[in-house]
């Protein structure tokens, strides 16, 4: 909470303070996500990404890792769907 | 990214593994980077640099996981191959040659000091002289050539000209109290108009033309200029340079022309109405006779009349004969 405040009062954003998960999408094949913790589910229709708090599930079709590096991670595909889990 | 990753080299590996996010997760504790990565039935395939793929070998053999190496790509492993054939070597030494021979050659003039002397005006001289770009550097006598731009120049009181690599540095002194040229001082080349009138054709071989078709003139003014102005990228003039005018100009102007004659002797008062006749019909021949010379001056000149009036007029005394001519007439200089 007193996190909370200190961002509001700087304006600051989430990623910066607490290392959350930045997710960047450009256009419907994609996408970038910076501050991950780990790889759960790998295939070609559905990669899962442990955040720091809870899941990420991203759907798509033919989905490849183009640049995956220990921050940041560029996923190529069809994307469908990004879900929270 | 691509082209520093081609220049390190970087290899494409096969990792035969099920857990294929463990095998991810493990490279990312590792700090190691991957590309392209893309699932196979039996494990994921990837790129990764030459240093990351030995790690990620050593660490999955200790493991029991069967890693195969795929392809090669990059600078390192095309220099590995391009060593075994002949041509490489032919192309690097000949490359090579290129390079050692266009270092000793002179690509670019870089003059200093000229106020006066415009750049393009110098460029010529060196021109005449031999010196051109891409030429060797040991054929540019530099005493020479600065010797010959003094005597050239009398602007000029001293130059100097030096080698730096690839690049002629001429730095020069001018005299300050040179006549300086802004285009209006007129000149014995400049083309002047020979009379008042409108200009009918105007052809500029060299100079400067300073007035068109159509255009009204006086006696004197200056038609083409023997300055001829350097301009620069902008527009403005930077210098001139002065030439023999050379061309042709027709104008279309008045000539007025009274030729008198005075009636010789005195008229004796006996003279009988006969001889008086006579004596006047042969003042007045002769009155024209001299206009038919004119008229033959006129003809030798290349002279288009366009319009004549002839007066004649009779006083007591004298003869009066007006000759009034339009005519367009040309002159050329060469």
């Amino acid at each position: 909470m007193k996190n909370a405040r200190f961002m509001e009062t700087f304006g600051l954003t989430d990623d910066l303070c607490e290392n959350t998960t930045r997710m960047t999408v450009c256009g419907k094949r994609e996408l970038y996500l910076e501050n991950y913790k780990a790889i759960l589910e790998y295939s070609e229709d559905e990669i899962v990404v442990q955040m720091n708090r809870g899941k990420l599930g991203i759907l798509g079709n033919d989905l490849k890792i183009s640049y995956y590096s220990p921050t940041i991670m560029k996923i190529f595909g069809e994307l469908h769907c990004i879900e929270y889990r | 990214m691509k082209l520093i990753r081609w220049l390190k080299g970087y290899v494409v590996i096969r990792v035969f593994t099920e857990n294929r996010s463990g095998f991810l997760n493990y490279c990312k504790r590792m700090h190691i980077v991957l590309y392209q990565i893309r699932e196979e039935t039996d494990g994921v395939v990837f790129q990764v640099t030459c240093t990351d793929g030995e790690r990620i070998r050593n660490n999955c053999s200790k493991n029991g996981i069967k890693v195969a190496l795929l392809e090669k790509h990059g600078l390192p492993f095309f220099i590995q191959k391009a060593i075994q054939y002949s041509s490489f070597w032919i192309g690097l030494f000949l490359s090579l040659l290129l390079l050692y021979q266009s270092s000793h050659r002179i690509w670019y003039v870089e003059p200093f000091g000229n106020e006066e002397l415009s750049n393009p005006e110098l460029f010529c001289l060196l021109e005449h002289y031999g010196v051109y770009l891409g030429m060797p550097q040991n054929e540019v006598i530099s005493k020479q050539l600065g010797a010959y731009l003094r005597n050239q120049k009398e602007e000029l009181t001293w130059v100097s000209c030096r080698k730096d690599g690839t690049i002629l540095t001429i730095d020069m002194k001018e005299n300050d109290g040179y006549r300086k040229m802004d285009g209006t001082q007129t000149s014995e080349l400049d083309f002047v108009a020979f009379a008042e009138g409108e200009i009918v054709k105007i052809i500029t071989k060299k100079g400067m033309p300073l007035v068109k078709k159509g255009d009204m003139v006086q006696k004197d003014q200056i038609l083409i200029s023997s300055q001829v102005p350097y301009l620069d990228e902008s527009g403005t003039i930077m210098n001139y340079r002065v030439v023999d005018t050379q061309g042709e100009i027709w104008i279309r102007h008045k000539e007025e022309e009274r030729i008198t004659i005075s009636k010789a002797g005195n008229e004796k008062s006996d003279e009988n109405g006969e001889k008086k006749a006579l004596r006047t019909i042969t003042q007045e021949r002769k009155a024209l006779e001299k206009i038919v010379a004119y008229m033959n001056e006129l003809q030798k000149k290349e002279v288009e009349i366009v319009r004549k009036n002839v007066t004649i007029r009779r006083n007591s005394n004298m003869y009066s004969i007006e000759l009034s001519l339009e005519e367009i007439e040309g002159v050329r200089k060469e």
